[in-house]
């Protein structure tokens, strides 16, 4: 084998020019695709921190059975009481990979400062269990004045926007109103604490976050329409639901269990578009390469007949000549490929460097370009450029090998 | 026994629509340890007659031996092994493989047989001092003269110590006295060896030293078809 890999490279080194185009498309190929997964894997991280974090859905969100299909029209019969959620929010903490299970409320209406009006939607959560989910996150979208807390029972954390369309500022006051579960007006003073970037358009000038007790005062319950829970490590969401769906259907709880990625119909949908361009991409680069190949060794194979013939008459069997020129493919994948590591290194060095921004479709606020490095997938890439690289030659490869001995070594 | 015998072999090619008739009918046997040449004028079937005896081509019609073996009944790896372990093959342009030095090309046989690095090396080294390069071990074909490459040819044709060396014009890109010392470096090897030579030529300055002569002319053969 090694000698046979030997011929491959010195002919490789041979055709200084042909070979350097051929490693150059295979190494712009690999980085570009490896730079866009990089990319996009980042992106991922940030949309799946911004949906479990951010918004706080945490990795899982507990709803009472039929509460998504019918809660909106008849909330009081699908929420859960005190007692469930205890009951259920203990059953849940049991699990080795629960953080923490926590009750939230959803609550919509309007919001005034005195002269105007409009509306909001509003998540009631427990302020400490909030914080805990934010955890690190909470630094990269701070809140400006003052964050929720069990101590001000009517100060909230309002949206951006919002406050500015209301001209509140922290430590302004307005009004909150909204239809109790029984069908009656209920309107209760707020505190503006906080001000926060959601980092959504959509959302900026409608969201606020208010106590739990608040949330269950406005609404006139004490009931809760969900149990958000949160996990330590999002890799085992869906392990996770199957086991908390049979622990709470064992104790005799009717619920439906979503994931964050379910809920954040924002991630699913980027993801959705990122995972179409990643696969446009990567046909191109697939295409690009095993032309290349194709081509390098077709050319190859020309040139060489007549080496070919006198393989063949030395006692090279068919098998060994495609093995040839077969080896040849697959290295020029192998060089491609590190050249293509060394390419994408230094891109990745330079965006780490320079640090650049942009603004997203829909965000509020510029977001850093950041590309991740993946050596797993990198090497998975690399496995697979050179398993291309080798089908690809073993075309012109097999061609060659079917040649007639005596046709071959008469070539010119 | 004979090494090679040949039965009323016919070749004929398609060019374009006309029918070649390169060999009309020969029939030859040669010994082992034999020192042929096959001469005849360009066009007379020489290289088609050394192709299918060196089993890279097959026959229109009739029947091929090479060591009792038919060559038109083996199978196409069977014929690559026959080839690698009992011929060896040198050629008029020497056909060296360009990216490797002459102990590479030398080992070549030997690799593809599936001999150990070290021994072929071994081999390959020996060869190439018998046919006085051991000074070139190193050099790759195009920094050595036609003579040399052709030398280097004929050590890797001997490197798997074949019973049957076909040369096909291995003197007709050499000048004379290098045609001369080819043909001697080769009949030297045959005495000493006992490895029978089949080549080709039309070149008669190179005949003296041959100890049989076939003459080919128009696909027939006119001369020296038998052993004197």
């Amino acid at each position: 084998m090694i000698k046979w890999m030997k011929i491959a490279l010195r002919n490789i080194l041979k055709n200084k020019r042909r070979s350097f185009v051929t490693l150059l498309a295979i190494a712009m190929g690999f980085a570009a695709v490896s730079l866009f997964r990089g990319y996009i894997h980042n992106t991922y991280q940030g949309l799946r921190e911004s949906a479990i974090r951010g918004e706080g859905l945490g990795h899982l969100t507990i709803y009472k059975e039929g509460w998504l299909e019918k809660g909106k029209i008849d909330p009081d019969n699908y929420m859960f009481s005190q007692e469930e959620l205890q009951k259920i929010a203990d059953l849940v903490e049991e699990d080795e990979d629960v953080i923490l299970a926590t009750p939230q409320i959803h609550i919509s209406g309007l919001v005034s400062n005195g002269r105007t009006s409009t509306i909001f939607l509003a998540n009631g959560v427990i302020p400490r269990d909030d914080k805990t989910i934010k955890g690190a996150w909470a630094a990269f979208r701070p809140v400006r004045g003052n964050e929720l807390s069990d101590k001000k029972a009517y100060g909230v954390e309002m949206a951006q926007d919002l406050a500015i369309h209301l001209d509140l500022k922290p430590g302004g006051y307005g009004v909150v109103m909204a239809a109790t579960l029984d069908g009656q007006m209920n309107a209760l003073d707020i505190e503006v604490a906080g001000v926060y970037n959601t980092g959504s358009d959509a959302t900026n000038d409608k969201y606020l976050r208010v106590p739990f007790k608040f949330a269950q005062s406005l609404y006139d319950t004490e009931k809760a329409d969900r149990l958000v829970v949160l996990l330590g490590n999002w890799e085992k969401t869906e392990r996770v639901r199957n086991r908390l769906l049979s622990t709470l259907s064992g104790a005799g709880f009717k619920c439906e269990i979503k994931t964050w990625n379910e809920l954040s119909l924002f991630y699913s949908k980027v993801k959705g578009m990122f995972d179409m361009i990643f696969m446009f991409i990567f046909s191109i680069v697939f295409i690009i390469v095993v032309m290349s190949v194709i081509n390098t060794m077709g050319m190859a194979v020309l040139e060489r007949t007549r080496e070919i013939g006198t393989l063949r008459a030395l006692g090279l069997k068919r098998r060994g000549v495609s093995l040839l020129f077969a080896i040849e493919g697959a290295m020029l994948g192998f060089l491609g490929t590190i050249l293509g590591i060394v390419l994408n290194i230094a891109i990745w060095a330079v965006i780490r460097t320079i640090e650049p921004t942009y603004i997203p479709p829909g965000v509020s606020t510029p977001v850093p370009l950041t590309v991740n490095l993946l050596p797993q997938a990198m090497f998975s890439l690399m496995v697979f450029l050179i398993f291309l690289s080798l089908i690809a030659a073993i075309l012109p490869a097999r061609r060659a090998a079917q040649k007639n001995v005596v046709d071959a070594l008469g070539h010119v | 026994m004979a090494l090679i015998e040949t039965k009323d072999i016919k070749k004929d090619y398609l060019l374009g629509e006309t029918v070649v008739h390169a060999l009309r009918g020969v029939n030859l046997t040669i010994d082992r340890g034999e020192f042929v040449a096959i001469w005849g004028p360009s066009g007379s079937g020489k290289t088609t007659l050394l192709n299918l005896i060196g089993a890279i081509d097959e026959p229109s019609s009739g029947q091929v031996f090479i060591e009792d073996q038919e060559v038109a009944l083996l199978s196409d790896n069977r014929r690559t092994e026959l080839r690698n372990g009992s011929i060896g093959f040198i050629f008029q342009g020497f056909n060296l493989i360009p990216v490797l030095s002459a102990v590479e090309n030398v080992m070549l046989p030997l690799q593809i047989k599936g001999t150990s690095f070290p021994e072929a090396r071994d081999r390959a080294l020996s060869r190439l001092d018998e046919v006085g390069l051991s000074d070139f071990v190193r050099h790759r074909p195009d920094k050595m003269s036609g003579g040399q490459q052709q030398r280097v040819a004929i050590a890797r044709a001997l490197v798997a110590n074949p019973s049957l060396v076909i040369a096909d014009e291995p003197t007709a890109n050499l000048d004379s006295d290098t045609s001369r010392s080819i043909i001697g470096l080769m009949r030297s090897l045959n005495e000493k060896e006992k490895t029978t030579f089949i080549f080709s030529t039309h070149d008669q300055r190179v005949l003296d030293r041959v100890e049989r002569l076939v003459r080919l002319e128009d696909g027939r053969i006119q001369d020296g078809g038998d052993k004197k």
